[in-house]
């Protein structure tokens, strides 16, 4: 056996604990942003780690050192409000940018000391004032005085000495609000820090942010902008997945938004992206579900009825409820399989394949929030294969007292309709006179509303009014119905909603800014943070009032259309009327124009039989059938298939 | 028969929650669980647009009422009662009844003939009762809170389908009673007591109803020997019809 020179040997120790140091220094310094700009000066801060991990708890404030910044930022990464999943993004995520911390092999410069005679005194870190001073920050934030950390970095970034130390007060100051909920404001300054560029220490974080984020606020859809800013470039691989997604949404939007001023070569393009994007989600993600729903609506915009069948199928598999998900999982998912159901349901009815729809329009869930759209849809279904009963029945449903300020005014115009073909003329005009009573008003307000040139965050400040007023007579007992109906109308615009949602959540903010303590809330910070949520607030009224104002005149035409409809009806069924009359003074009285129908109340061995007597029981909601008892004299029973 | 609250239901569907959930997890829940289970019992009440409401609402009800497991009297009252109903299922009601008191069926005077032995069994006359035997009630008055938290509906062969409620009551009552004189026969004497009870009522249309009620009165009732006292726990049967002021009601 050879011996080993003991130079060699004294080497290879050196070489093992050089070797050594980085690995401690990356998990010293987990969730640490590593910075290109202090490099040479982390290599000796991370050495100073390994002593000082344990005494820096009981340190004071005012001493605070490298150790803290570490521990704060690995904290920071993983937001305690984060989702689970956030928490082992974050964990793993500096893992990729610890070498980055190890790098710098300059011997780092000797610190000057502290300005202030305090700090020399105490100053045994050898940091620099500056650093020090950016440190307090750190330690507030650390010590969950989140307000008082975001005061103190934001007087640091003002501080023109402290340029260099600028976007590190910028990190802790953006961290911070989100730490105090002002999620909107947190974005806002994540944004800028993200707008210094890809090469700034705390790039690949500040995207990170942005999910965190994302997560937290009710419309995902606020940070899709700053999203597509980045999409060049790479994103952790735990957001990936999520990322590729939330691109290919804002693809989407923005292909809908094209075609919506008729530029369907650009939105051609858009939705190829969103295409492309969808086959980079891996099956195993958990957007994976999301995304083929994104990419079945693209392939139904151009009308490839078969893909997007396939791909809304694959969205079904996938949601398929299964008890290893999370609430939040199982809730989201739970959701999804209902617009996959109904997303498969309308295109079955498109293709005039009315009972594969109807088939799938059962599929939806009961009371979900697709329910009654897909009530309403499936009578439509039902109407068309003649199983007319089945159709009243989903009507009954919709007429129920609980959903009486849904906004369905076609539902009148098709019971009409069915009244008509089954020769019950009264009924029919009777109808047509309730949809005349509630909708005329409506279409009344909406013209009012829509005819006079508006700016287009006018339309938004009306429907805010709305809101508003409804809140307030919703409190005292009284609300205005035809107002309400305009809101839900605007509301059943689920973009609307979002921008709608998000505006309240902005306005939140801005008025938990005033509940906050004197010190923050007459800050400079604040005034600087309230502009920034006007400005935020502004560009959201403005796209709310754009898509408002869309709707809203998007609906008056589609009632304008019912009502002429209506008009319609009414015009056949005087007709038929005067017609049928002429043939009982014919026959000399002796014509009937209805006659009594066979029917049957008898049910299923697995159903039971109650008869529906203008009482409401919840249990019974989606259940109802119809029994017309009366019909046309030709016909014998009352539906095409025998009810 | 479906119950518009959750107490029955409880009770009723508690034991297949196990089944439930293996359920669930296939995706597969029946559509009585998903009433229980689904979105919809988050936002909606059982029921709307109810065939009858009583809030608000007055409520006069003549009524009969029979005494029931009599010892030595039975009773015959007839009277009536007045609820306010301020809530849906909250009620204030004063009652009041005229009682004939006969003499009970059960009630036997048995004498042994000293020669033969031999045990005869009769009828008492109500002089031989009158103020000996306990529960000769004469006149009924109380004050009683209702309670009634269900509302439901009764399938009768899949044919015939008729809605009622549920309540309860309780409160204080007055009973006039014949208790034991000194001098023999019986005096008018005065008792406070309270009432218990369970009713229901089914609903013909928006303004009458067939009530039927079955009450436990407690009261202490005088009895002999002079100057004792035994507290009494008579059941009473009620049947009557209910009429609803006003007449017509309107949803809130």
């Amino acid at each position: 056996m050879k011996t080993v020179p003991r130079w060699l040997s004294l080497a290879a120790v050196s070489l093992a604990l050089f070797a050594a140091l980085p690995a401690f220094a990356q998990t010293s310094f987990e969730g640490l942003d590593s910075s290109t700009q202090s490099k040479g000066k982390k290599k000796k801060k991370q050495r100073k780690t390994s002593a000082s991990s344990k005494k820096r708890a009981k340190r004071g404030r005012a001493q605070p050192d490298n150790a803290t910044v570490a521990a704060s930022n690995k904290e920071t990464a993983a937001p305690a409000s984060a989702p689970a999943s956030d928490v082992k993004q974050a964990v793993s995520a500096p893992a990729v940018e610890a070498p980055k911390a190890e790098a710098p092999k300059k011997p780092e410069p000797i610190p000057k000391p502290a300005a202030t005679l305090t700090f020399d005194a105490v100053d045994l870190t050898g940091k620099s004032a500056e650093r020090q001073r950016l440190d307090v920050a750190v330690q507030q934030f650390k010590q969950q005085q989140y307000e008082l950390a975001a005061l103190t970095a934001y007087e640091l970034m003002r501080d023109p000495k402290l340029l260099a130390l600028q976007l590190d007060a910028h990190y802790v100051l953006a961290k911070s609000l989100y730490r105090m909920g002002m999620y909107h404001s947190s974005l806002g300054e994540f944004s800028k820090i993200l707008a210094k560029g890809p090469q700034t220490k705390f790039f690949k974080n500040g995207l990170e942010w942005l999910f965190f984020i994302s997560h937290k606020t009710t419309n995902e859809a606020v940070i899709l902008e700053e999203i597509a800013k980045y999409s060049n470039f790479e994103f952790p691989a735990q957001f990936r997945g999520e990322f590729r997604y939330l691109l290919a949404r804002y693809h989407f939007v923005r292909g809908k938004a094209l075609d919506a001023i008729d530029q369907r070569g650009e939105a051609n393009k858009s939705f190829d992206q969103v295409k492309a994007l969808i086959l980079t989600v891996p099956k195993s993600d958990p957007f994976y579900a999301r995304a083929k729903y994104l990419e079945g609506l693209a392939y139904f915009r151009e009308d490839n009825a078969q893909t997007a069948l396939e791909s809304m199928k694959e969205v079904v598999r996938i949601t398929r409820p299964n008890s290893s998900k999370s609430d939040v999982e199982a809730k989201l998912d739970k959701e999804l399989r209902q617009l996959a159901f109904m997303q498969l349901a309308r295109t079955h009815y498109g293709h005039r394949q009315n009972r594969n729809a109807i088939y799938y329009y059962g599929k939806v869930e009961r009371g979900g929030t697709q329910w009654l759209e897909s009530l309403f849809e499936s009578a439509w279904a039902n109407y068309r294969v003649a199983q007319y009963e089945q159709s009243l029945g989903n009507l009954i449903t919709l007429a129920a007292p609980f959903f009486r300020d849904e906004y369905f005014p076609e539902a009148l115009i098709l019971k009409a309709v069915i009244y008509y073909e089954n020769c019950r003329y009264r009924e029919a005009r009777s109808t047509l006179e309730d949809f005349e009573r509630i909708y005329l008003p409506v279409h009344d307000q909406l013209e009012t509303m829509t005819k006079r040139e508006r700016d287009s965050s006018e339309y938004y400040q009306i429907l805010s009014d709305i809101q508003k007023k409804i809140r307030t007579s919703a409190a005292k007992g009284n609300t205005d119905a035809i107002l309400d109906k305009i809101l839900r109308l605007a509301l059943s615009d689920k973009d609307f909603k979002k921008t709608n949602d998000s505006i309240l959540e902005l306005e939140s903010e801005v008025d938990s800014i005033g509940k906050r303590g004197d010190t923050f809330r007459y800050s400079d910070l604040a005034k600087t943070l309230l502009e920034g949520l006007k400005t935020e607030r502004q560009a959201l009224v403005k796209r709310g009032g754009i898509m408002a104002k869309g709707k809203l005149e998007t609906e008056l035409a589609e009632l304008k259309r019912l009502l002429t409809n209506g008009l319609r009806i009414k015009f056949e069924t005087t007709t038929k009327e005067k017609e049928f009359l002429e043939d009982q003074l014919r026959a000399g009285g002796r014509q009937e124009i209805v006659k009594k129908y066979r029917y049957s109340v008898a049910v299923s061995d697995e159903q039971l039989y109650w008869p529906y007597e203008g009482e409401y029981w919840r249990d019974e909601l989606g259940t109802y059938q119809y029994t017309l008892t009366k019909g046309c004299a030709e016909r014998q029973v009352a539906s095409g298939s025998g009810g | 028969m479906r119950l518009g609250q959750v107490a029955f239901a409880l009770a009723l569907f508690a034991s297949p929650v196990f089944a439930q959930s293996s359920e669930q997890e296939a995706g597969d829940v029946s559509e009585v669980d998903k009433d229980r289970l689904g979105p919809l019992r988050e936002r909606i009440p059982p029921v709307s647009g109810q065939a009858f409401l009583k809030k608000g609402r007055f409520e006069f009800s003549p009524s009969a009422t029979l005494s029931m497991r009599d010892a030595f009297f039975t009773k015959y009252i007839i009277g009536g009662a007045l609820t306010y109903h301020p809530l849906e299922t909250l009620g204030v009601s004063l009652r009041l009844g005229y009682s004939f008191p006969v003499v009970s069926g059960n009630a036997q005077i048995c004498t042994v003939d000293p020669v033969t032995l031999a045990r005869t069994c009769r009828s008492p006359t109500f002089s031989q009762v009158d103020g000996r035997a306990p529960g000769q009630i004469n006149l009924l008055g109380g004050l009683d809170l209702q309670w009634a938290p269900i509302y439901g509906k009764i399938s009768l062969f899949a044919e015939k389908f008729l809605r009622f409620d549920l309540y309860g009551i309780g409160g204080a009552a007055a009973v006039r009673y014949a208790g034991p004189s000194p001098d023999g026969g019986s005096t008018p004497k005065t008792a406070i007591g309270g009432n218990v009870g369970l009713g229901t009522r089914f609903f013909f249309n928006p303004w009458m109803t067939l009530r039927l009620e079955v009450r436990d009165l407690i009261y202490n009732e005088q009895v002999l020997p002079i100057g004792t006292s035994s507290l009494r726990q008579q059941l009473l049967f009620e049947l009557g019809f209910s009429f609803f002021f006003p007449t017509r009601f309107s949803e809130s």
